[in-house]
């Protein structure tokens, strides 16, 4: 649960800087304009990730005007699917519903691809 | 860009276009082997092997040759070849006598249900800015399920796109989506029925919101509109989803699909002249003069035109409705045998696509890779996770080797002896 909860914070964190950091991040940042949650099926863990702007920036908790939402089945397995290399276990992951995407996949896609 | 996302990157160690042409033979076997590569032919709209592929070749075959006949033929210059211009005029009427169409329609042309689609978001677009000129941010409301290709043009475009969320029944939630306009809607659609889930929208109750709110309804019947008339001639009831629902302005529906055309060919009817005149445009801002096409795309070749003329006037609504039968007793049969394979459900869909569950917890994509190993393939569905089989009046071989083939695969992904690296290669 720690982990996972770390995992999401770090994610943020990684987010905010390599839009500080990279050019070419910075510019992908400003074609994009969304709000994605990632969570647990029981809600016990959330964060909400912002894009605006060509700004990258994360809350603790789930909006509820989200465009994305990334819902797992619980932390341990979150935490284990989106530090994976592996690019085919996310897919596993929402082929077994164990994640479940509400919204528009390619946000999803693109943040895994971050996490990883 | 495929449909799966994968990209193709091939290299080449020198340049391949030749400084001399080569003989018809050299030229021939180079296509041949293009086509050995393909595992399996892919035909029509669905996903099906072998050689037997429907239980009419010979439609499929007289399609081919019609297509062979007139592909290049010119549809933007039809007004100069009065056979072909005759040949598309026949094609729209008869697409409005299949569809039992209302008189009065207007019947275009296009490269395919994308394009039908755009059209008919472009038409809706172009009438609301002649009568709300002062919106600065148009925007469609449409449910989460309608095909993709309205995200792309709206993409395109800059057009801003609702998805709303459906309801429980996986169906548009009719209500949801009358919140969701406001003073900008200018657009709501619905299936008939849509491709992710094979159902139905409330296509009257989605009209009736239109109506209140003065906007433009449009029925994207793409996949089931050319199969609809003739199951329900054939003693099926479906859901109300065309023109006599008051309200629907245009139907996209495709000849490519269900009408056996060879593709690309799709529809887009508007229900009059009226909004008719909203699609139609004519450059004349440039050297050569007024220039107008059919939709969205210049040059077209005829020989679709011409496999739907062919296949039309061959099969006659008696053969229509023969293999909307077919179609019914192959759903029947695909949903008996998956429903006999411990842990897998079918959906109750209305029409096409099939789509199954599979166990809890069992990766669908293990599955998938699986049956694509045994060059049986589907397709996939994200949300929620299932598998989809478009259904056509198939051979009961070719149902009888998916059934088979999923019976021997489902334990193995079970066990664990398959897992998602069998769907790597198609990436």
């Amino acid at each position: 649960m720690v982990k996972f909860s770390l995992l999401l914070f770090v994610l943020g964190a990684k987010l905010r800087l390599t839009g500080l950091a990279s050019k070419e991040f910075r510019k992908l940042l400003h074609r994009e304009k969304f709000i994605l949650v990632i969570r647990t099926a029981d809600g016990d863990r959330a964060r909400t990730f912002h894009v605006r702007n060509g700004r990258a920036w994360a809350r603790r908790g789930a909006e509820p005007r989200a465009d994305t939402e990334l819902v797992w089945c619980d932390a341990e397995t979150a935490a284990r699917i989106m530090l994976s290399k592996n690019d085919l276990d996310v897919y596993s992951a929402i082929g077994s519903s164990t994640l479940r995407i509400m919204g528009n996949f390619k946000y999803a896609l693109w943040f895994m691809k971050l996490a990883g | 860009m495929g449909y799966f996302g994968a990209s193709e990157e091939p290299r080449f160690d020198s340049d391949i276009f030749p400084l001399t042409g080569g003989t018809e033979e050299e030229v021939m076997a180079g296509l041949d082997e293009f086509e050995a590569r393909d595992l399996e032919k892919i035909v029509g709209h669905s996903i099906v092997y072998g050689v037997q592929l429907m239980k009419d070749m010979d439609a499929a075959r007289i399609a081919k040759l019609a297509n062979m006949k007139f592909v290049r033929n010119n549809m933007l210059y039809k007004e100069l070849q009065p056979g072909t211009l005759r040949m598309s005029i026949e094609v729209k009427r008869m697409i409005k006598e299949m569809l039992g169409y209302p008189d009065g329609v207007r019947v275009r042309l296009t490269s395919g249900g994308s394009e039908s689609l755009y059209c008919a978001i472009n038409a809706a677009y172009q009438w609301f800015r002649h009568e709300k000129p002062r919106v600065k941010e148009p925007e469609i409301v449409v449910p989460y399920s309608i095909h993709g290709a309205v995200s792309k043009w709206c993409h395109y475009t800059g057009i801003k796109l609702k998805r709303i969320p459906l309801g429980s029944n996986h169906r548009a939630d009719v209500s949801a989506m009358e919140q969701a306009i406001t003073k900008n809607t200018f657009f709501i659609a619905g299936s008939a029925p849509c491709w992710p889930y094979g159902l139905y929208d409330d296509i009257e109750g989605l009209a009736a919101v239109a109506g209140r709110h003065g906007i433009w309804m449009h029925v994207d019947a793409c996949l089931g509109g050319f199969l609809a008339p003739f199951i329900e001639k054939a003693g099926h009831k479906l859901p109300a989803w065309d023109f006599r629902i008051p309200g629907v302005r245009s139907i996209s529906a495709d000849l490519h699909k269900y009408g056996y055309a060879c593709k690309p060919l799709s529809s887009i009817t508007f229900r009059g002249a009226e909004w008719e005149q909203y699609h139609e445009f004519t450059a004349s801002d440039w050297p050569d003069g007024p220039y107008s096409t059919e939709a969205i795309c210049g040059s077209t070749s005829a020989g679709p035109v011409a496999s739907a003329w062919a296949v039309m006037k061959f099969l006659g609504e008696q053969g229509y409705v023969e293999l909307a039968r077919r179609c019914l007793e192959v759903k029947r049969r695909y949903t008996e045998g998956i429903n006999s394979v411990e842990g897998l459900r079918c959906w109750e869909t209305d029409l096409t696509p099939l789509v199954f569950q599979v166990p809890e917890g069992m990766d669908i994509f293990a599955v998938i890779g699986g049956l694509f190993e045994r060059k049986v393939y589907c397709l996939p569905g994200f949300q929620p996770p299932l598998i989809k089989i478009v259904v056509d009046p198939v051979t009961d071989e070719v149902i009888d080797r998916f059934v088979g083939s999923l019976r021997e695969v489902v334990p193995l992904v079970r066990k664990g002896d398959i897992t998602i690296e069998s769907i790597r290669p198609y990436l």
